[in-house]
């Protein structure tokens, strides 16, 4: 199916975002809607083919990215098989964490979510951090979530994810949204052990997951690095959430996750990767050891529970930064509030460049709303004429 | 100090082994479970206060619920023996609603709630509106707690009040919504009587409307 043509700007969404990225300004704000599994609710294909179906997911991402009138960064049809049917013991990883994905464990049109066993029964017991670093983390594997045909469908759709990744790079000029990801060992051990037991570990046994993050920071790095080069792509995700002031104190982030998290990110901006680091929940009182990462190289999402303000304050001249907008606000709000939430963002942080509007973007979240959002940036957030 | 002094200052300082020892040390002193009981609690208090002004954060709370709870299992023996039966606070059913399985600040707030003796009902994740609607039957519960993180659990929220009103059961229950993301917008889409982010200030929520009846 042939959609509209999008109407064309003083810069290609990947000059857009890249100069916003190295802290200059661009022709305008650019802007990114988070979507995943938001077209099922308004086309022909299911939550399950987006996610296993490279072909109708990447339809569904083009029918969605026309159907607002273009925006400036987008998913690969087929990415979100590689995320969660990816082989290696990582956070996303169905082999490993006890993902319910659309139609497995879940209705064909349910968005994937985790059930981290937290309190009974966890992936991880106290005594198994000496395990790992005896025996890695290979043994964790369970095979009833994902198993042997997925990993024969993996070689095909990682070519087809390759395919659509350069189809928006160069086709549509627009950067797309993860080439691959980690999350730090911290937020990986969280998650295996249960955020309950986890945060009383850190209590009791602090050295144990000290020497754990050290025996695996190595390979964490590795495993990032396997989703870009499968799909020739130049994006890279840190994900961070359990090491925030919603979870732990200043004391444990220094101590057990900020020295890990920034030797991530400096090794991949090293390496030469774009970084988005992938920050949920609430960071405001530790932005600033944002600062020790490399400047002009990297973006950092927020959501709403983080004060974008604050960020660019102390951010401002470092790093770009996105997100912030309330998903909540997309399925509930109206578009004059959508609108007057996207101009106050711009009003306080686009001077300058180093800003990208955006948010992720609930499933059921309605259309004029994140056209609302959209067309604020595209005439609002316009830099020059 | 004093041996109960010092109980009180371990739990807030989180020493979790010293705390149990002290606990045991009491008993052997033959001092009234009931008093020891009623320290803790005021420790777990201390410690939502600095929770509230940011000293502490959510592990601190984490470790002062189990702190409690085991302390509490060390005196259950003795609270038996001297018949201690408390009267209980009220009634809470809490569950985090059909179709979203997260239960990080759920897990908490039951804790929390236990803690501050009132008589809690933990449904689990990916609750049913039908579930919420036979608990508060069984138990003829004061408040019911929605939790959720996912914009799609709002639907569930607001189908649960739906059959609240239809049982006629919806004015005898105070509801409160509980998630990272809950807000005004999303208490009224729910029908619920508040919001928290917080399982600390949803625990105190919940104790005001006990209090008042």
């Amino acid at each position: 199916m042939e959609f509209e043509p999008i109407e064309e700007e003083a810069m290609t969404s990947v000059e857009r975002v890249l100069t916003a990225m190295r802290l200059k300004e661009p022709d305008r704000v650019p802007v990114w809607p988070l979507i995943d599994f938001l077209p099922a609710h308004y086309i022909d294909v299911t939550a399950q083919e987006i996610l296993e179906n490279p072909d109708k997911s990447q339809y569904a991402y083009e029918w969605i990215y026309h159907k607002l009138g273009g925006y400036d960064i987008a998913m690969a049809g087929g990415a979100m098989y590689m995320m969660y049917i990816n082989p290696f013991p990582d956070y996303f990883s169905a082999y490993y964490v006890d993902w319910r994905l659309p139609g497995r464990m879940l209705g064909v049109n349910e968005p994937p979510q985790l059930v981290e066993r937290s309190l009974d029964n966890p992936l991880l017991t106290e005594n198994d951090y000496d395990r790992i670093i005896n025996e890695g983390l290979l043994w964790l594997a369970n095979f009833d979530r994902a198993g042997m045909g997925d990993m024969t469908k993996l070689g095909k759709i990682g070519a087809k994810v390759e395919e659509n990744t350069i189809k928006w790079w160069t086709y549509y000029n627009v950067p797309t949204f993860t080439d691959g990801a980690v999350i730090v060992p911290f937020d990986l051990l969280s998650v295996f052990r249960g955020s309950t037991n986890f945060m009383k570990d850190i209590y009791r046994y602090p050295d144990k997951i000290k020497e754990v993050s050290d025996f695996l920071i190595d390979d964490v790095i590795l495993m990032g690095e396997y989703g870009v080069s499968k799909m020739k792509g130049k994006t890279l995700l840190v994900g961070a959430v359990r090491g925030s002031a919603d979870f732990i104190s200043i004391k444990h982030f220094e101590d057990l996750f900020w020295p890990y998290f920034k030797k991530i990110v400096t090794k991949y901006v090293n390496d030469g990767f774009i970084v988005q680091l992938h920050m949920d929940t609430n960071w405001t009182d530790r932005l600033h050891y944002l600062l020790e990462l490399p400047k002009g190289k990297i973006y950092m999402h927020m959501d709403e529970r983080t004060d974008i303000f604050k960020a660019k304050e102390i951010l401002g001249d470092h790093m770009c930064i996105q997100g912030n907008m309330k998903p909540s606000l997309f399925t509930l709000g109206t578009p004059a509030m959508v609108e007057k939430q996207t101009k106050e963002i711009i009003d306080k942080c686009a001077e300058g460049g180093g800003l990208f509007v955006g948010a992720e973007i609930p499933d059921n979240a309605k259309l004029e709303n994140l056209k609302a959002m959209i067309d604020a940036c595209k005439t609002y957030g316009v830099y020059r004429k | 100090m004093s041996v109960k002094d010092k109980l009180f200052e371990s739990v807030v300082e989180l020493e979790e082994q010293k705390a149990y020892e002290l606990v045991r040390q009491l008993l052997e002193e033959k001092s009234d479970p009931k008093e020891i009981i009623d320290i803790l609690r005021k420790a777990v208090e201390v410690i939502g206060e600095k929770f509230n002004k940011k000293e502490y954060f959510l592990t601190e709370l984490v470790m002062a619920g189990e702190i409690f709870q085991q302390s509490a299992k060390i005196l259950e023996p003795a609270l038996k023996k001297e018949a201690i039966k408390e009267k209980s606070k009220g009634v809470v059913v809490v569950g985090t609603v059909k179709g979203d399985v997260h239960d990080i600040g759920k897990n908490i707030f039951v804790t929390l709630l236990q803690s501050a003796g009132i008589d809690v009902y933990d449904l689990g994740i990916d609750v049913p509106p039908q579930n919420f609607i036979e608990k508060v039957k069984e138990t003829n519960a004061d408040v019911i707690g929605y939790s959720g993180l996912l914009t799609v659990a709002l639907e569930a929220m607001r189908e649960t009040t739906e059959k609240l009103k239809t049982e006629g059961l919806r004015d005898k229950v105070k509801i409160i919504i509980g998630g990272l993301p809950t807000d005004e917008m999303w208490m009224k889409e729910a029908g619920a009587d508040a919001f928290t982010d917080s399982a600390f200030e949803g625990v105190k929520i919940v104790k005001k409307w006990l209090e008042e009846g």
